[in-house]
């Protein structure tokens, strides 16, 4: 029988889920991260994995793998040259960026955004687009040919072309990939208007000046893990995760590795959406919480929360682009966050981090730093069962934390740990509430290392009221890989207004975002192709205003009468939001189509639901830190759960890469696919703490 | 689509209510569930949507307390129902029997009044009450409620006389009496410790509590820029005023001297005055909100929220006009008003306000959506006191305010020279033909006492550049500024305002005389954070940055277009950020930390005009060890006729370098006419008429330098050289030389022209201000 195969790179760890698509079993198994070389991390974890488990690597159909720590040191490494053609007086775009820095002084030093490419291999173009598609200026070929010249002399291997207005007209930038071609019939070209036509110079620029610094890189990490795959004896289909939590083929990553920068953070939330349905939520939040932070995302009738834009922060650059991507947002506290006193007696923690290096004091490093993981196990709440814990150096690292703040050490760990769970339930109340959603209404997933030693306080500080610890909440990110969709997204800007757009207008950009899908489709998912694989959105708003619209259209009625379908769409949606209609004009901003392959979903194994009683799982009794005493805590190891278990709180369930804290008051219970679900007390309900 | 809900519809909380079932009604619902008694939209009930009784109390303790007095036998809906419940309130506050009785009871012209006596422990107070008939449904029935107001307004009438009443006349206020349970559970709370994890987790949560403030207001709000806020503009404060978290510094206490009525749990005061407002806003467009947090009939602090408004009258769109000589011109002037009274929206007020503005519509979400934050706010805080108590819960609100006190006192000794210490610096005009104008501001401390003297400082101009300072808004920049760098969260509070001596001269630029301009404040605002860093800096160079461009540059464009439109484009500019001791400065940055530059395509695609450049300005940014950051260069051509206005600044003088840096480059615009004539223009311009063609070249400040620019990097030197950050005029100041020929250093001739240049040149000042120093 067939199995299936969920990779995920890490910053500590690669995960890999291996999931038997006969009887629904899994086998997860962590490696350590090689940042290096991650391919190496993969090999080893995956000899690992195969030897762990019966499934032959033959049998093995799809492999599914997430990047994004890959991709991360792509851009640290050194990638050849880039050499970038702009709109003449605009070469300071991307050194310029967006101006903002968010900062919160007016009086000191706010440094430049680095630039991908440097001034120096910038070269202005000679040509104008007006924002209607006209050349306001002709391109001068002449002049452009001086300027690819230089940069071809000064060694750029690749050239990005991003000229003004091109996502409207892209004649100017096609014209210059010939002149480029020309010179030099070897160099690789990227165009602005193929790979974000949006609106928004810098941002397209960006997104494809970082693809192109992406490309070579992710081609040759890619066939070094079809190489080790092929050695290993599989030879299946191999996809990769993108940003959006659907999955492409390794070509299309290499060609877009732009599309896979966030594919971890956001595959995730789609392993938690696809793990809690199982359990029947399908309102979520989920709570990633790892070392150095936790990432958080709202999942909505099982479908997790999008953005038009992807954060790149995670590759430290701080202005995001115009890449859709799964909204994950991060909160600076996680295990590794080091508790400290900086003034007038205040206990913080975090933002820094100690990493895996030195770690928490507790990890026997030697670190004696006090991180939330040292608090944890001076509260007793991480038991050295699958873990070596030096519960000692935790003591001593929080201790002294403690000495210097008059408190007792106890106290200074409770503090670190309910500051941390503060912090995560602040971040995830703003998240619903910011959209006009109670937290009342979701249940609260948690995975990664910590996220199910915290996810009890920290329902009850956000208002969940259900929690679900997934069956395998130690490789979600791999999970959710494999959960993902063969899909993509076509994005085209328009940015006129709906009485300045002739419906022939309209339509013809439909057919032409249509076409692409179904072309797309065609070649990634051969078979599938079929006009009701494509879906369309129009991004419309008051001119001038924010508050956007992604309505769901179709090539139908975007083809018919689309910019009066369109305004009554918008002006119904903006009436049921505001209860008012604006006198001004309606903008479409972007027009996207959507074509997505569903897989084979994975379905996870249903156990037969047995008795309640956990005694089987019981593994002893522990002294556990809550709400200012120790309290007598049984202690279950979760793989002799069995399905039907209840257990009341205080409890602790151990896993090999994690801990469950069932808090007293909370019960939990393991269901027929061996997911957690806790539930909170009645009086923590609707945010009461 | 509902008929209901048109945009003229009468009421707007229970619009958007109505409008948005699924999504907005879950999340206020939420909010409010938790919250004192609801607003409720007189609108609404007229409507029959479902309501919750305001009620004062939860009815099953009135009942348990048994005590119903007043005039017997009415049903629950009757004419004394409210005076019920003031009772019960009464009681339960008091812990001693209160009863009262009716006196009088009339109905005329449209108006019911009550007499009544009140009375406790054998002293009485006999007032009157009077509300208005409202005029819907069963005429009985309506003057039946009116007497109900009136009688209850009589009650408050006569209980606030105990108010003042000898102690021995009243108990002191006890707690609510509580379940056995929950009696238990607060006993539990009460006895843990007041300390460092409490109080650090209560500052967590209040922190926490403004984000989903700001979260409501983004979601609730129609304008632009409060749907983008991610600014502070929430604030908590505790039960005496003084601000616990936030960033606008403490101006309840001084709020509610000066308003002659109390507020109770269900009200809610609008006010945008900002001659009225402590510093808590000080421009007409900023309509800010403050609400008392009630948690068992006591208060135990205060939420705000400000935001922007589109438009709130006055003489051109946007009321900020640039030519105002008064604040008459800049719109309605809200002075402290109940715009929600005992948990019902004073709808009267509500049109009164929004019928002065040209957004009316906007306004009215946005005025929405700041009152749910409020009350979501409201909502979070009762949820502390539920968690942590009422009592510790304000304790650790005290030992906020305390700890912060203590660090700023720490920071006061080490940072504020025991020498008074002066800066001055200018603002250029304000853009009425007036200027420049002088901030002068004096530094020395006293102890651990800081003392900040503006005396010297220009008097307020007839323009609208005048900022409202208020001394507590003073104040608290001046703790932000001492903090910075060190633990900004200490001044999320206003602890250590004793330690802190503002003097701003009445009638100077800092703090005018009524009824001074103030809609283009923000020039002066930035100013003074240059002056305020130069006054401290003399005492400690190393901790000085050199001045940024030091201005929000705006340009904007409006005009008609052939189809009849209107169009209004409006945008800033960035300009040079300064050198630090660790970094230059960013060529091209946003003063504002908030304000993203508009891509030119998207201006391009929305209005008639075409920007031709965008580029920082090489040698704009003062040279130094660690260089300012250049200045931006923007060229708009128009492709309409209409009307330009600029609003700019470091056009007279330039931006500061220190510890040997360099100043940076003025500011500079001009208008080059299609006939090729070029006229210069000032810093600030106001409806200048332009023709199609026409193009207006905008140059922003650069940004000043930091440190002897010959102990700058040659490396760095000639990396900026390369990518054409400076140019080969711009090398001169760094003394570096190049090879002949080539784009690299000759380090010998370099090192030597270095030392030369150190032998030859006048001794480097702290500061320097090019060639616009002061005489």
């Amino acid at each position: 029988m067939p199995s299936r195969l969920g990779i995920d790179v890490g910053g500590t760890h690669t995960d890999f889920l291996l999931v038997d698509d006969a009887t629904g079993a899994s086998y997860a198994y962590k490696e350590r991260s090689t940042p290096q070389d991650p391919s190496i991390g993969v090999e080893k974890g995956l000899g690992e994995l195969l030897r762990s488990c019966e499934l032959a690597p033959a049998d093995i159909s799809q492999v599914v793998h997430g990047t994004t720590q890959p991709v991360s040191r792509l851009l640290e490494a050194s990638a050849p040259p880039i050499g970038l053609l702009v709109t003449q007086n605009f070469e300071q775009v991307l050194h310029l960026a967006r101006a903002r820095d968010g900062r919160r002084s007016p009086t000191q030093g706010s440094p430049q955004q680095r630039s991908l490419v440097p001034l120096n291999l910038t070269r202005g173009i000679i040509e104008r687009m007006s924002a209607r598609g006209d050349a306001l200026v002709p391109l001068d070929e002449e002049a452009a040919r001086r300027s690819v010249a230089e940069l071809l002399a000064a060694g750029v291997r690749s050239i990005t072309v991003s000229l003004l207005h091109s996502y409207v007209n892209p004649v100017h930038e096609l014209r210059l990939r010939a002149l480029i071609r020309e010179l030099d019939s070897q160099i690789s070209v990227s165009l602005s208007s193929e790979l974000s036509p949006m609106c928004g110079e810098y941002e397209r620029t960006q997104a494809t000046v970082l693809n192109a610094s992406l490309q070579v890189g992710m081609a040759n990490y890619l066939n070094r893990v079809q190489a080790l795959l092929s050695a290993a004896q599989i030879h299946s289909t191999i996809h990769v995760g993108q940003s959006i939590g659907a999955r492409i083929s390794v070509g299309e990553a290499a060609e877009k590795p732009v599309n896979t920068i966030t594919s971890s953070l956001a595959a995730g939330a789609v392993g938690a959406a696809w793990a809690a349905s199982v359990s029947g939520f399908s309102d979520l939040l989920t709570l990633d919480m790892g070392g150095t932070s936790t990432n958080i995302a709202l999942v909505r009738n099982g479908m997790p929360r999008m953005a038009n834009q992807t954060d790149i922060s995670v590759i430290g650059l701080t202005d995001p682009i115009d890449i859709p991507s799964v909204d994950v947002r991060t909160v600076g506290a996680g295990g590794g966050s080091i508790a400290h006193a900086p003034i007038a007696d205040s206990l913080r923690v975090g933002p820094q981090s100690a990493g895996a290096v030195p770690g928490p004091a507790c990890y026997g490093s030697g670190s004696r730093i006090a991180t939330v993981t040292d608090a944890n196990v001076v509260l007793g709440r991480l038991p050295a069962t699958h873990v070596k814990i030096d519960a000692p150096a935790a003591h001593e690292a929080i201790g002294a934390l403690g000495r210097e703040l008059g408190l007792e050490p106890h106290r200074t760990a409770e503090g670190i740990v309910n500051i941390a769970n503060e912090r995560m339930a602040g971040a995830l109340r703003e998240m619903a509430i910011e959209k006009g959603l109670s937290t009342a209404n979701f249940a609260l997933v948690a995975f990664g290392g910590a996220g199910p030693m915290h996810a009890g306080a920290v329902a009850d500080l956000s208002g969940c009221t259900s929690i679900v610890i997934p069956r395998d909440a130690g490789v979600m990110s791999a999970a959710g890989v494999l959960a993902g969709d063969i899909s993509q997204q076509f994005a085209h800007a328009v940015a006129r207004t709906l009485d300045n757009l002739s419906p022939a207008e309209l339509a013809q950009l439909a057919d032409h975002l249509n076409r692409a899908a179904v072309e797309w489709l065609g070649r990634e998912s051969p078979g599938q192709a079929g006009q009701e694989a494509v879906q369309f959105r129009a991004d419309l708003r008051y001119q001038g205003h924010n508050f956007q619209v992604s309505a769901a259209t179709s090539l139908a009625s975007l083809t018919s009468d689309g910019p009066s379908q369109l305004a009554a769409e918008f002006t119904s949606a903006h009436q049921r939001r505001y209860g008012v209609r604006l006198d001004k004009p309606i903008e479409l901003l972007t027009l996207r189509a959507i074509a997505s392959s569903p897989v084979e979903p994975i379905r996870m194994k249903q156990h037969e639901l047995g008795g309640a009683n956990p005694g089987a799982g019981m593994i002893g009794q522990t002294q556990v830190y809550f709400d200012g005493a120790f309290i007598n805590t049984t202690q279950y190891e979760r793989s002799r759960l069995g399905a039907g278990n209840q257990i009341d709180g205080p409890a602790l369930i151990v896993q090999p890469d994690a801990t469950i804290v069932v808090h007293p008051g909370h019960s939990a219970r393991v269901d027929a696919y061996h997911n957690i679900v806790m539930a909170t007390a009645v009086h923590g309900q609707g945010g009461a703490h | 689509m509902s008929d209901e809900i048109q945009s003229k519809s009468p009421a707007s909380l229970d619009a958007l209510l109505d409008a948005n079932r699924e999504q907005f009604d879950s999340l206020f619902r939420h909010q409010m569930a938790a919250a004192p008694p609801p607003i409720v939209s007189p609108a609404l009930q007229r409507r029959g949507a479902p309501a919750t009784e305001p009620a004062a109390v939860d009815p099953g303790q009135v009942s348990s307390a048994g005590d119903y007095v007043g005039e017997g036998s009415h049903s629950a809906h009757g004419p004394e129902r409210g005076a019920g419940n003031i009772i019960a309130e009464l009681n339960r506050r008091f812990t001693i029997a209160w009863s009262a009785e009716m006196l009088e009871k009339q109905v005329r012209d449209g108006r019911a009044v009550v007499k009544c006596r009140l009375t406790v422990d054998k002293t009485a107070h006999v007032e009157s009450g009077s509300s208005r008939v409202d005029d819907e449904g069963d005429g009985s029935l309506a003057a039946d409620r009116a007497i109900r107001r009136a009688y209850e307004s009589a009650l408050k009438n006569c209980a606030l006389q105990f108010d003042s009443a000898p102690a021995s006349k009243v108990a002191t206020p006890q707690p609510v009496a509580l379940s056995p349970t929950e009696l238990a559970r607060r006993t539990v709370l009460e006895s843990r410790p007041l300390d460092t994890a409490v109080i650090e987790q209560v500052d967590t949560a209040l922190a926490n509590t403004r984000r989903e403030m700001q979260a409501v207001l983004r979601y609730g709000a129609l304008s632009d820029s409060l749907q983008d806020s991610h600014t502070d503009m929430a604030m908590i404060a505790d039960a005496n005023g003084k601000m616990v978290s936030g960033r606008t510094g403490s101006f309840v206490s001084h709020m509610l001297e000066n308003l002659d009525v109390k507020l109770g749990s269900g009200d809610i005061l609008l006010q945008s005055d900002p001659f009225l407002a402590a510093g808590a806003i000080s421009h007409l467009n900023d309509w800010l909100l403050l609400a008392p947090v009630v948690y068992e009939s006591q208060i135990v602090g205060y939420v705000s929220m400000v935001g922007h408004m589109s438009d709130v009258g006055g003489t051109v769109a946007g009321s900020m006009p640039s030519d105002a000589q008064t604040i008459f011109a800049e719109g309605i002037r809200i002075p402290p008003t109940k715009i929600c009274e005992d948990g019902r929206l004073n709808d009267n007020i509500v049109e009164l306000v929004l019928n002065n503005s040209r957004t009316p519509d906007v306004n009215r979400a946005d005025l929405m959506a700041l009152i749910a934050g409020c009350r979501a706010g409201q909502a979070r805080l009762m949820t502390l006191c539920d968690r942590f108590g009422p009592i510790l819960y304000q304790r650790a609100c005290s030992a906020l305010l305390q700890r912060s006190r203590k660090a700023v006192s720490e920071l006061i000794v080490q940072q504020v020279p025991v020498e008074p210490q002066s800066f001055e610096d200018q603002i250029d005009d304000d853009g009425c033909g007036n200027g420049p104008f002088k901030l002068k501001l004096t530094v020395w401390r006293e102890g651990e006492h800081a003392y900040f003297d503006w005396t010297g400082t220009a008097g307020q101009a007839p323009g609208p550049i005048n900022l409202p300072l208020h001394v507590g808004l003073a104040k608290m920049f001046a703790g932000r500024h001492l903090t910075q760098g060190f633990d900004s969260r200490l001044v999320r509070n206003d602890g250590f305002y004793d330690l802190i001596h503002i003097t701003l001269p009445t009638g100077s630029i800092l703090n005018p005389r009524f009824p001074a301009a103030v809609g283009w404040r923000e020039q002066v605002m930035c100013r003074h954070f240059d002056v305020l860093a130069a006054a401290l800096g003399r005492h400690q160079p190393e901790r000085l940055s050199a001045a940024s461009y030091g201005t929000v540059a705006q340009f904007r464009f409006a005009g008609v277009s052939p189809d009849g439109n209107h169009f209004d484009l409006s945008e800033s500019v960035a300009g040079g950020a300064a050198g630090d001791a660790g970094v230059d400065g960013r060529d091209g940055w946003s003063w504002n930390p908030d304000a993203a530059s508009t891509p030119a395509e998207l201006i391009e695609s929305n209005f008639p005009i075409v920007i031709e450049c965008c580029a920082s300005i090489p040698n704009t940014g003062g040279a130094g060890r660690n260089r300012g950051g250049n200045g931006v260069e923007k060229t708009y051509r128009v492709l309409q006729a209409g009307t330009v206005s600029m609003h700019d600044e470091r056009h007279e003088s330039q931006p500061w370098g220190s510890n040997g840096g360099m100043a940076g480059a003025r500011s500079e615009k001009w208008l080059l006419r299609t006939d090729g004539s070029r006229l210069a223009l000032s810093a600030k311009v106001n409806g200048l008429r332009v023709a199609a063609g026409d193009r207006i070249f905008f140059r922003t400040a650069g940004g000043g330098g930091y440190g002897d620019p010959l102990d700058r990097d040659p490396a760095r030197v000639m990396d900026d050289l390369g990518n054409g950050l400076i140019g080969t005029q711009g090398i001169k100041a760094y003394g570096v030389v190049m090879q002949e020929g080539k784009m690299a250093v000759n380090d010998q001739a370099t090192r030597e022209r270095r030392e030369a240049l150190r032998r030859s040149r006048k001794p480097l000042g702290l500061f320097d201000r090019g060639s616009s120093e002061p005489g």
